[in-house]
C-alpha cells in the first residue's frame, strides 16, 4: 500500500543574508536530505530540540515553505510542483494544528469564523449551512455550544487548542501536522488534548505528523518516532522498539535527560557534552561528533553517516 | 537540627479587577531550609509565581497588594520593611533568576559589564576587583574561556549560556536564598539536564536554599527535597517529595501525577491507553467556590466538601488540605 505521505531526499536551505557582498553565500541548512513516510491512520513523531529543523520539515511537507530539493508525494501524487487550484484541492486533506493557541487564533474573528474559514474558502458552506457545520466540530472537540459566537480572548489555552483542532478538522483532512500542539499546556489540560487527538484519530482514521519535543508526550502517542539532530534524521523506529533501545547516542543522551517524575528512579543521566552547533556551521562529519561520547577520531568528523536501511534505522557509525 | 533560612507564613495576596480585588494568594506559607532545594508546584494561574515573587516584592504596586504575611530571613522580615532597605537584600542576600534570560539582560550592555554593576551595587570594591569576581563567577557556572565571554553581549550566546550568566550574577554577593522561576522551562531538555546539575553542584558547595518555582514534577522529584503544591491560590498539599510522590494525599495532587504521560507504560498491545485527566477546568479567582477549591473537580467530593473549606492539617510530616485525603 501507497504511504499517505511520503518524502524523500527533502532538504531545506536558507540563504543567510549577511552584507551585500555576502549574499547568497551563506546557507543554514535547516532540513538536509530527510526522507520519511506517514501511512494512513498513524502517527509518525518528528522529535529533536530547538533548532533541529522539526518545524520547517513540517511545514515543508505541507509546502508551507518551499523544500529546497527532494520529492512529496501526497496519497501517490507529487506534490512538489503544485500550484493554484491543485495545491488549494490538496490542503483540504492536509491540515496543520500549531503549539501557541494565543498567537494562531486571529483574535478579532469568532469561533464561528476560525473554525468555519476553511469551508468558506473552499466554498463548501456559508450562513446558516456553515452554522450547522460547525456547530458538530465544536462538539466533537469538546466545546460548549455557545462558543461559536465568543472570541478566542474568552477562552483558556486548552479551549483555544480545541479551537485550533476543530478548525484543522473542518475540511475532513486526511493528515493532520501537529506542531507541538500541548507544549504550551499545563500538564492535566495536556492531557485532555492528547486523549481528544488518540479519540480523533481513532475515529476519523487521521494520520499525524507529531512535532515535539517532549519524549513522554511522544512514547504515549507515537506509532513510529524520527530523531532529527541539526537538520537530519539520526534514528527512527517504531516507538516500542526505540523506548526499549536506542541505538543512536543522541537518542539516548535526548531520553536520559527527561526529568522522570518518580523521586526513586535511579538517574542514568548521560550528560553530553556543550550544546547544539549553530546551524550557519555545521561541523564536519558527523554534526553530533563533537557532543558524542562514542566519536572516533578520523571517521566521525570526516564522514557524514547516512541513515541505514533497517526497520530500526540509525545514522551512526558505532551505533548501539 | 535544619537551619530555616527563610519563613514564609500566611502569605495573602490580592489582584486588582476590573470587578473589585481578587486574591491570587491566600494564606501561603512555607519554611525554606538551608543547603535545601524547595519545589513549589502547580499549575498555570495557581499562584506560584506570585508567592516568589512576593517574597521580594517585586510585584506591581498598582495592581498587587500584599494583604498579609511575614517573610522572616533570619533577622529581618521581608514584606514589612522599607524599600531602601530592602533593596540592600534583593540580589545580595535572596536573588532571583527567571524563565527566560533574555528579558532579564539588558541587551546593550556585556554580560561582564552587567555581573559586575551587580557585584558593585552591594560590595564597596573597586572596577579591577569587581571584574576579577565576575571572571571567577563566569568560571564557576561552567562557561568556557570566561575572560572572552564576559566581553560578549546576551544576544551572542545560547540561551544555556544566558541562563549560566543569569545564574552568575544571582550568585554575585553568595546569597542565602535563591529563588529559581522556572529556570529551566525555555531551555532544551539536555540544557536543562546541564543546568539542573549546576545548581546542585553551586548549591553543595555554597549552601544556598533554593525555593525552585515550576510547573514541572519531574524536575521537582529530580531535586528538590521537599515540595508545596498549589491550587487556586492555596496550599494543598506540603511534604517530603519521598513521600508525596510515592503517595499523595490530596486528590489534585494525584490527579496531577496522573496526567502525565508514563514512561514506558503507555500502551497496550499498541493501541493508546486514555490518559487519566481531571475534569473541568481550574475556577475562576473571581467565582471560586464557597468549600474546598478543588470541590468541583474532585473525583472524590463529599457533601461536606462543598460546604466548608478544609484547613490545612499536619499529618506526620505532612501536611494536606483536604477533609478526606487519599491515605
Amino acid at each position: 500500500m501507497t504511504p499517505l505521505l511520503e518524502a524523500s531526499r527533502v532538504s531545506v536551505h536558507f540563504p543567510v543574508g549577511g552584507g551585500w557582498l555576502s549574499r547568497g553565500r551563506r546557507v543554514v541548512r535547516a532540513v538536509d536530505d530527510v526522507s520519511l513516510s506517514v501511512a494512513r491512520g498513524e502517527t509518525l513523531a518528528l522529535v529533536g530540540e530547538s533548532g533541529c529543523g522539526k518545524s520547517t520539515l513540517g511545514r515543508a511537507l505541507l509546502r508551507l515553505v518551499e523544500p529546497t530539493s527532494g520529492e512529496v508525494r501526497f496519497d501517490g501524487a507529487d506534490i512538489s510542483r503544485l500550484d493554484g487550484a491543485a495545491l488549494r484541492q490538496l490542503r483540504r486533506r492536509m491540515q496543520i494544528v500549531f503549539q501557541d493557541p494565543y498567537s494562531s487564533l486571529d483574535p478579532r474573528m469568532t469561533v464561528r469564523d476560525i473554525v468555519g474559514e476553511g469551508l468558506v474558502i473552499h466554498g463548501l458552506a456559508r450562513g446558516a449551512a456553515l452554522d450547522a457545520q460547525v456547530a458538530p466540530l465544536l462538539e466533537r472537540v469538546g466545546l460548549p455550544r455557545d462558543a461559536m459566537g465568543r472570541r478566542p480572548h474568552a477562552f483558556s489555552g486548552g479551549q483555544r487548542q480545541r479551537i485550533g483542532i476543530a478548525r484543522a478538522l473542518a475540511l475532513s483532512p486526511e493528515l493532520i501536522v501537529c506542531d507541538e500542539p500541548t507544549s504550551a499546556l499545563d500538564v492535566s489540560v495536556q492531557a485532555q488534548v492528547l486523549n481528544l487527538l488518540v479519540e480523533l484519530q481513532r475515529e476519523l482514521g487521521l494520520a499525524y505528523l507529531f512535532i515535539s519535543h517532549d519524549l513522554k508526550v511522544v512514547e504515549h502517542l507515537a506509532h513510529r518516532v524520527a530523531v532529527m539532530y541539526l537538520g537530519r534524521i539520526v534514528e527512527r523506529a517504531s516507538a516500542e522498539a526505540l523506548f526499549a533501545r536506542r541505538r543512536h547516542p543522541y537518542s539516548d543522551a535526548l531520553l536520559s535527560a527527561v526529568p522522570v517524575p518518580d523521586p526513586r528512579a535511579k538517574r542514568r543521566r548521560l550528560t553530553v557534552a556543550g550544546e547544539p552547533p549553530s546551524p550557519l556551521s555545521p561541523p564536519s562529519g558527523c554534526a553530533f561528533h563533537p557532543r558524542c561520547p562514542r566519536a572516533q577520531p578520523g571517521r566521525c568528523d570526516v564522514e557524514v553517516p547516512a541513515l541505514s536501511d533497517e526497520e530500526h534505522a540509525v545514522a551512526c557509525f558505532f551505533p548501539a | 537540627m535544619s537551619e530555616v533560612a527563610l519563613s514564609l507564613s500566611g502569605l495573602t495576596v490580592s489582584f486588582a479587577s476590573e470587578r473589585g480585588r481578587v486574591r491570587a494568594v491566600d494564606d501561603v506559607g512555607f519554611d525554606l531550609v538551608r543547603g535545601e532545594t524547595l519545589g513549589l508546584v502547580g499549575e498555570s494561574g495557581c499562584g506560584k509565581s506570585v508567592t516568589s515573587l512576593s517574597l521580594l516584592r517585586l510585584l506591581d504596586p498598582d495592581v498587587a497588594r500584599i494583604e498579609r504575611g511575614e517573610a522572616r530571613l533570619g533577622d529581618v522580615e521581608l514584606l514589612s520593611m522599607g524599600e531602601r532597605e530592602l533593596s540592600r537584600i534583593r540580589g545580595a542576600r535572596v536573588a532571583m533568576i527567571f524563565q527566560e534570560p533574555m528579558t532579564s539582560l539588558n541587551p546593550v550592555y556585556t554580560v561582564g559589564a552587567q555581573i559586575d554593576e551587580a557585584i558593585r551595587l552591594h560590595r564597596r570594591v573597586s572596577r579591577r576587583q569587581a571584574r576579577a569576581r565576575t571572571i571567577e563567577l563566569l568560571s564557576r557556572v561552567k562557561i568556557p574561556a570566561p575572560e572572552a565571554r564576559a566581553d560578549a553581549y546576551p544576544h551572542e550566546l545560547s540561551g544555556g549560556m544566558r541562563q549560566r550568566v543569569m545564574i552568575a550574577m544571582a550568585l554575585a554577593c553568595d546569597p542565602e536564598v535563591l529563588i529559581a522561576d522556572e529556570p529551566t522551562t525555555a531551555l532544551d531538555v539536555t540544557i536543562q539536564a546541564e543546568i539542573l546539575e549546576l545548581l546542585g553542584e553551586l548549591q553543595r558547595a555554597m549552601g544556598m536554599a533554593i525555593l525552585l518555582v515550576t510547573h514541572d514534577l519531574g524536575v521537582v522529584a529530580e531535586v528538590a527535597s521537599r515540595v508545596v503544591v498549589m491550587y487556586a491560590g492555596r496550599v494543598v498539599e506540603r511534604g517530603p517529595v519521598d513521600a508525596l510522590f510515592a503517595q499523595p494525599l490530596h486528590p489534585y495532587t494525584a490527579g496531577l501525577f496522573r496526567s502525565i504521560p508514563p514512561v514506558g507504560a503507555s500502551r497496550d498491545g499498541g493501541a493508546r491507553r486514555k490518559l487519566p485527566t481531571i475534569e473541568g477546568v481550574v475556577p475562576s479567582l473571581r467565582e471560586l467556590p464557597r468549600g474546598c477549591r478543588f470541590e468541583p473537580r474532585c473525583p472524590a467530593r463529599q457533601a461536606r466538601c462543598a460546604a466548608e473549606e478544609p484547613s490545612l492539617e499536619a499529618r506526620g510530616d505532612r501536611d494536606v488540605r483536604c477533609h478526606f485525603p487519599l491515605a
